[in-house]
């Protein structure tokens, strides 16, 4: 151990000596020419793609590493309160695989800096005026992170016990605060590129807190982090998949099925309550510039959310997919086989809905049959029909969810029976009032807003969903909390076989893996190409050649490739960590505490 | 064997994500064109300008439209008309102008203020773009009474603009200095914001102790404010001043010489 | 009688497979799309609209994920699903099975084919576009300094009964010295010069066109021409010419009350 250990750290001091270098380049006067150019061009490929690439794929290794230390130690906590040294061998892999990313995300950051001062030095200037303190403050955050991050990992054997334990976890929050206030810094830098405020016409300095407290810094905030803990769930379910499908015996097969299962379930939990926090970045959007919204939602990126609409109906189906067939390997799950098609009918129709574009594409007969709007699946094309179908196919995600969780028990008592009739109330209701909030965003069945039968106007309209959203969240809620105390004495029907599940189901979750990141990757550039012509919105002009916003194919190609290389990056340095480990392994015969594999009653986190 | 057949299962996702991507409508978005404004145009060429700028760099139609009243902003037909009767006291250009500049200053009925101000960024219309617009507005049912003026450098947004102005009144003109000066030896300085310049070298030398004409002018050009004129058309003029402090940014050593040289011969 | 009892039980263990409910839920969701949703436009807007290929393509995708997800998230419904697909690929006893092979070895190339060479094909359809087919017209327009209230108005010439005839003849007049080169003869829009002309000129016997129009429409079309069209729905790629500075007011009537005597539609009305 004590040798990997030495090792484990030169990464991270390499990536020092990388950021020290590169400082020292950049504040060396040789190096300032002058005139001062504002652009330089990155041979080949431009240097738009190549800041683009760089950026994007810094921003997934930052994701991975910021999203799983949180679930990480979520998952500690459960080991150490359930007694259950299982959760606890968890929760050190999930880290294990955060240690082995770092460097990489360290070198890329430098990289990432590298591009912006010599390919868009005035743009880089410019931030660099407005946010000098905090250029500061961000390598003092960036070292204290790493630094706990290698404590966190390193002393986890020797702080097994007793307050020893407590202390621990406690460095493992301490991890996630560092690793919070960082993102959240970085955030404030494009957030202010999207949204100025703090500056004055002329974009001068006036107040440093309003730049960085800009509209857009707190949705982005809270978008990404619970993003970052969807796509940690999701990398950690893609690794556990590949593992499990390069499985020897039946031993690891069932651990690496369980940690797949643990990825995905912190994956779904992640992914219901985003669209809500996409919905407030947008409309914090709107607030701060009526036609940057409009751009996004209504001109230049509309077709952008047809992309987005297939990639989360994907993201759905594959996570109730998952769900379904991990009932197979649960004794009495066969009892729930029979609703499945119901959930897949209103995940077929959700699904349809969202891919529903506003202006159809239609050949030119067609077209001269339909004229300007098709008078049914124009009605589907909008904001209020996408919001009442998100908010129905989060439901069928919940009930999925559900089922797999009561497949393999049976709870007991007379008032078992009545408390499962109030949950369906409840599901039931929440539905209920999507469905008629969807509706009365086109009709105004009862004339509350002016003619019965007549559209409700716009403004109001837009109000709904936020009932929607309250409603589904509420029922969320509630109903959880009464399937905890309803299961807490349930019986057990039988052993639950944890390794018994088709190959399929892993590849659903590699789908789901590459999915999200790709999903990230678009969202990105939606979010970066709403600001058109401009570096920072309404202050600094771009006035490069590559002023305009590219075509989303072209978007889609170099998206794409950042995932590709995301992929082969991490896949290759998990491997390298893996050559080290067993390499240890033999000088060092077994000193790792060998997880448990007995079957477990219930996975899951909760 | 089975990491190769996941590999190729992602990579053939991702394949299928960036053909999908592809196979929608390509749209590209480019920025916006200025539009060429000069001081010349008849009304109907203002007018029509006034429209590419709408089209263009405005991009006002994103939520007007004409002919139709949007979800977000009012019908512009026939705004021409409406416009001289929103505000009492406000004729047509006038309320327009304010409209544009101050969007909150008087709200349609039934809307909300979403607008931004015209010419402050991201918009950044100039004043020449201004008027371009007013003049399309005020022929959608009205007569056009704004006249047009050339782009003028102070009120563009772009950074420094040096042009090739190369005698003095090719750079009056280039400075838009007519919108607020008159020399009465130049015929189209005629603006009636600012001193009067007609006779500018009689007062120069005098205005600051220990100043000649040439270096008071000078300075006046490059720091308007360093000294305040008392003899505006109206009055005192006002301080801070109205002038613009940009012109060290926008004339060449050589311009700015010979504009002192100019005006120091002004008797 | 017990014949009957038995093809019916086969039916229904027929349909017990999983195979063969996937093919049915495929059939029916096509259906469901090209005829069930217009026929439903229909009764809904007194319109049927047909489904774009487009969409369907979509929706029939989706459909097919979901249901191919769904036969496969549990074991046993799984391979008995891939059943078929594997007796017709490894089949080597059964002589009908074998056939079956063949055939859909044969077919399935020539149906690639197919579709590889109608999708290269060039048609004389224009390509599809994102816009709208009647841009929705001006409220008010303005005509030789006037404004015209394109909404709301009506032909002045229609009142005069006395002198329709004389009108009609009027605007044939101007239809055989204007309209003819590209409108033809015939009012088919097969005109001389329909030829280089894309998108065709307007066939006014075709119900689709002026039957379903105002006449002030025709009014602001023939008026201000293709030039005329608002910017929200570009890209518009009309030829029509601005007539407003050739024609005067009473000629354009004129020549629209000759468009529909002569095809025998009568102008839409605005109740």
């Amino acid at each position: 151990m004590l040798s990997s250990d030495k090792q484990n750290w030169r990464p991270l001091v390499r990536a020092a000596f990388v950021i020290f270098f590169l400082l020292i380049l950049f504040t060396d006067p040789a190096l300032a020419q002058s005139p001062d150019p504002a652009y330089r061009e990155f041979p080949l490929i431009g240097s738009r793609v190549a800041l683009w690439l760089v950026a994007e794929v810094h921003l997934m290794f930052a994701a991975f590493m910021l999203g799983v230390p949180m679930f990480a130690v979520v998952v500690e906590m459960v080991g150490w309160r359930n007694k259950d040294a299982r959760y606890d061998a968890l929760a050190k892999e999930f880290v294990k695989l955060v240690v082995i990313a770092a460097s990489t995300t360290a070198i890329l950051g430098a990289l990432l800096t590298f591009v912006l001062t010599v390919f868009y030095p005035k743009f880089f200037n410019y931030l660099a005026n407005i946010f000098s303190p905090t250029f500061i403050i961000y390598p003092i955050l960036f070292f204290g992170e790493s630094f706990t991050l290698y404590l966190y990992y390193y002393g986890w054997d020797r702080m097994m016990e007793g307050a020893a334990k407590v202390g621990h976890i406690i460095i493992g929050i301490v991890l996630n605060i560092w690793g919070t206030i960082l993102m959240f810094v970085a955030n404030a830098w494009l957030t202010f590129a999207i949204s100025p405020a703090g500056v004055d016409d002329q974009g001068n300095l006036v107040d440093l807190w309003a730049a960085i407290t800009n509209p857009t810094w707190m949705p982005i905030n809270v978008h990404r982090l619970i993003a970052n803990v969807a796509f940690g769930g999701s990398i950690v379910a893609a690794y556990s998949a590949i593992k499990f499908l390069n499985s020897k015996n039946a031993e690891e097969k069932a651990h690496y099925d369980w940690m797949g299962y643990v990825g995905n379930f912190i994956a779904i939990i992640g992914l219901i309550p985003l669209p809500f926090a996409g919905y407030w970045l947008g409309r914090e959007i709107y607030g701060f510039n009526q036609q940057m919204g409009i751009t996004m939602m209504g001109g230049f990126l509309s077709w952008l959310w047809i992309i987005q609409a297939l990639l989360i109906g994907i993201l759905f189906l594959t996570a109730n997919y998952y769900l379904w067939v991990g009932m197979g390997r649960i004794s009495g799950g066969e009892r729930y086989r029979r609703y499945i098609k119901y959930l897949a009918a209103i995940l077929v129709v959700g699904w349809i809905v969202w891919a529903t574009p506003h202006s159809i594409v239609a050949s030119l007969e067609e077209a001269r049959k339909i004229g300007q709007f098709h008078p049914l699946l124009g009605v589907l094309g909008v904001m209020s029909a996408k919001n009442t179908v998100v908010n129905l196919m989060i439901l069928t995600t919940f009930i999925s969810f559900l089922m797999y969780r009561r497949a393999g028990k049976e709870a007991r008592g007379g008032g078992a029976r009545r408390v499962k009739i109030l949950q369906a109330i409840m599901v039931v209701s929440a539905a209920s009032v999507v469905l008629f909030y969807g509706v009365y965003g086109y009709v105004d069945i009862f004339g509350l807003f002016g003619d019965p039968g007549s559209g409700t106007p716009a403004i109001i309209r837009i109000g709904f969903s936020v009932y929607q959203v309250a409603a589904v969240l509420a029922a969320l809620f509630f109903v959880t909390l009464l399937d905890i105390f309803l299961f807490r004495r349930a019986t057990t029907l039988g052993p639950m076989s944890w390794g018994q599940m088709p190959e399929r189901s892993q590849y659903a979750l590699v789908l789901l893996a590459v999915t999200f990141t790709w999903l990230m990757g678009l969202m990105g550039y939606a979010r970066n190409a709403i600001r058109q012509d401009w570096h920072v919105f309404g202050i600094l002009k771009d006035t490069s050649l590559d002023a305009y916003s590219p075509t989303l194919g072209f978007a889609a190609i170099v998206i794409s490739v950042c995932v590709i290389l995301f992929f082969g990056l991490i896949a290759f340095i998990f491997w390298l960590g893996e050559l080290g480990e067993k390499k240890a392994k033999l000088t060092f015969p077994s000193s790792e505490s060998k997880p448990a594999y007995e079957p477990a009653g219930s996975g899951g986190g909760k | 064997m089975q990491s190769i057949k996941v590999a190729v299962f992602a990579l053939s996702v991702i394949v299928f994500f960036a053909l999908f991507a592809n196979s929608i409508p390509q749209i590209e978005s480019r920025p916006p064109k200025e539009v060429a404004l000069g001081a010349d145009m008849t009304p109907q060429q203002l007018a029509a300008a006034g429209r590419q700028v709408m089209d263009t760099k405005g991009g006002c139609f994103t939520c007007h439209s004409i002919g139709s009243p949007g979800p977000r902003a009012p019908d512009l037909q026939g705004v021409g008309t409406r416009a001289a009767t929103r505000k009492p006291g406000l004729n047509a250009e006038a309320y327009l102008r304010e409209s544009l500049i101050e969007p909150c200053a008087y709200i349609v009925e039934s809307y909300q203020c979403l607008m931004t101000p015209m010419n402050k960024p991201p918009v950044s219309l100039n004043d020449a773009e201004i008027n371009a617009v007013i003049a399309f507005l005020e022929s959608l049912g009205g007569e056009i009474t704004v006249k047009p003026i050339a782009v003028s450098a102070s009120s563009s947004s772009s950074t420094s603009q040096v042009t090739d102005a190369k005698t003095p009144p090719e750079i009056l003109k280039a400075m838009a200095c007519f919108g607020c000066h008159t020399i009465s030896s130049v015929d189209f300085m005629t603006g009636k914001v600012g001193p009067d310049l007609s006779h500018i070298s009689t007062v120069a030398a005098t205005r600051k102790p220990g100043l000649s004409a040439k270096d008071y002018l000078r300075e006046s050009i490059l720091d308007p404010n360093a000294f305040i004129a008392p003899d505006c058309p109206d009055g005192p003029c006002k301080s801070p001043s109205l002038m613009p402090p940009i012109f060290g940014d926008r004339l060449t050593a050589k311009q700015l010489d010979m504009l002192v040289e100019f005006l120091a011969g002004l008797k | 009688m017990t014949h009957r009892v038995l093809s019916s039980l086969k039916v229904r263990t027929i349909f017990a497979h999983p195979f063969a409910q996937a093919i049915v839920l495929e059939i029916f969701a096509y259906l469901l799309f090209v005829y069930a949703l217009p026929f439903i436009a229909g009764i809904a807007t007194g319109k049927p609209a047909p489904t774009p290929v487009s969409i369907v393509t979509l929706y029939m995708g989706i459909v097919t994920v979901v249901v191919l997800l769904y036969f496969s998230s549990n074991e046993a419904t799984w391979s008995q699903f891939k059943r078929p697909v594997i007796t017709i690929l490894t089949e080597q006893q059964n002589r009908t099975t074998v056939i079956i092979r063949w055939v859909i070895f044969i077919l399935l190339p020539l149906l690639a084919g197919f579709q590889a060479y109608s999708g290269l094909q060039t048609t004389v359809e224009a390509p599809a576009e994102l816009r709208s087919i009647h841009p929705a017209p001006p409220t008010a327009i303005q005509f030789k300094g006037k404004t015209l209230n394109i909404q709301g108005l009506n032909n002045p010439l229609r009142a005069d009964q006395a002198n329709f005839a004389k009108n009609v003849q009027a605007g044939a007049a101007v239809y055989t010295s204007r309209c003819v080169f590209c409108h033809g003869d015939a009012l088919d829009g097969r005109g001389i010069f329909a030829q280089g002309i894309n998108p065709s000129p307007a066939n006014f016997t075709d119900p689709g066109t002026i039957a379903q129009l105002q006449e002030s429409y025709l009014f602001w079309r023939i008026a201000k021409g293709g030039p005329g069209l608002p910017t929200e729905s570009a890209p518009w790629n009309s030829s029509m010419p601005t007539w407003e500075d050739l024609l005067n007011e009473n000629e354009i009537w004129q020549v629209i009350m000759y468009l529909y005597s002569a095809t025998g539609y009568s102008p839409r009305t605005w109740q």
